[in-house]
């Protein structure tokens, strides 16, 4: 006996089968009784299902999502931002705070908070003691200096 | 058809009721499906201008709701609901006694609420794509290719989950009512 039918049997209580198939659905019936068993129990849970109680949207829910919609966009999907009064401004200031924090120390270019002058000073020394070259040449401690004179021999050369 | 808040609360208006109860029937309680229903509204605002409007709003809505339900499974899977059958808040009472009911014949409405409370029971305990198939199909009476658009799959694939959750459905009545509803 072929049961491949048995697969197409939700189908074509449905109404969803094409015509050879529900050709071959129809032939098959009448002579097997599980597909038979099988066709009363998907009707049964189709039946039960159209049958249920319908859920209504409650009336209050209707105009939360009204209200939801008419809101300006980062309050639709940022509602918390609505929500305070005290921790939204206090977050705010400190975010600000924070900003300029971030701000300030980008564009203090003092290089005596940027460059660590231990480890200049001690290969200051270090070269002064192994070059052997005249005390004239010594460049200075802080490497901005050494910088600018490096640069000023580099154009009298 | 337009996006303005207007326009969209006819929107709201002709297929709220539809996407509360598909929430409902995926979730299997009223605080989630209330969540859900909402989100899919703001989403489809939020969106509307990708919305063809050749298409159906509602298979568009449902399939947005689709997703939001898959994106949040966890946090939608959990139930929030109450067994009738648990003890009862106040002593020598029943839920049923506690509970309001407006139904001029309280037996029937007893039956009827228990009857739903089993397929509900019976819904949650199938996977998530059988269930979505064989709810739009039997409760919300749309055809496989629209179900297909929803769920983001082809009608084969349609065919084959609704038969097999009609199939798992018809069990998990079987082993309930053999059990009973406490269990």
């Amino acid at each position: 006996m072929n049961h491949d039918e048995q697969a197409l049997l939700s189908a074509w209580i449905d109404g969803e089968l094409s015509q050879d198939e529900r050709a071959r659905v129809e032939a098959h019936l009448p002579g097997c009784a599980s597909c038979r068993g099988d066709l009363d129990g998907l009707r049964f849970v189709k039946t039960r299902l159209a049958r249920a109680d319908r859920r209504a949207m409650p009336p209050d829910l209707i105009a939360g999502i009204e209200a939801a919609v008419a809101r300006p966009w980062h309050l639709r999907w940022f509602p918390v931002l609505g929500r305070s009064t005290v921790l939204v401004p206090a977050g705010m200031v400190a975010a600000a705070g924070l900003i300029v924090g971030l701000w300030l120390g980008m564009t203090n270019n003092d290089p005596d908070q940027f460059v660590p002058l231990e480890p200049l000073l001690a290969a200051h020394a270090r070269y002064e003691a192994e070059a052997l070259l005249p005390e004239d040449t010594m460049v200075a401690a802080r490497y901005s200096y050494h910088l600018a004179n490096a640069d000023g021999e580099d154009q009298q050369q | 058809m337009s996006r303005s808040p207007e326009g969209f609360s006819e929107l709201i208006r002709k297929c709220g009721e539809k996407a509360f109860n598909l929430a409902f029937r995926l979730s299997g309680n009223e605080p989630d499906a209330r969540d859900l229903v909402q989100e899919a509204f703001v989403r489809a605002y939020a969106h509307f201008e990708t919305y063809d409007e050749t298409r159906p709003f509602e298979t568009w809505l449902f399939r947005i709701l689709h997703n939001v339900y898959l994106d949040g499974v966890r946090r939608f899977s959990h139930s929030r609901t109450v067994s009738l059958d648990a003890p009862a808040p106040v002593e020598d009472s029943t839920w049923e006694e506690i509970i309001p009911s407006d139904d001029p014949e309280p037996a029937a409405g007893m039956m009827r609420r228990e009857a739903d409370g089993l397929l509900q029971k019976a819904l949650g305990l199938i996977p998530l794509h059988y269930r979505t198939a064989v709810v739009l199909c039997d409760m919300e009476g749309m055809s496989y290719e629209e179900i297909g658009k929803i769920m983001s799959c082809p009608v084969g694939t349609v065919r084959s989950r609704i038969h097999q959750g009609r199939q798992l459905l018809r069990q998990a009545f079987e082993n309930l009512e053999r059990g009973g509803l406490a269990q």
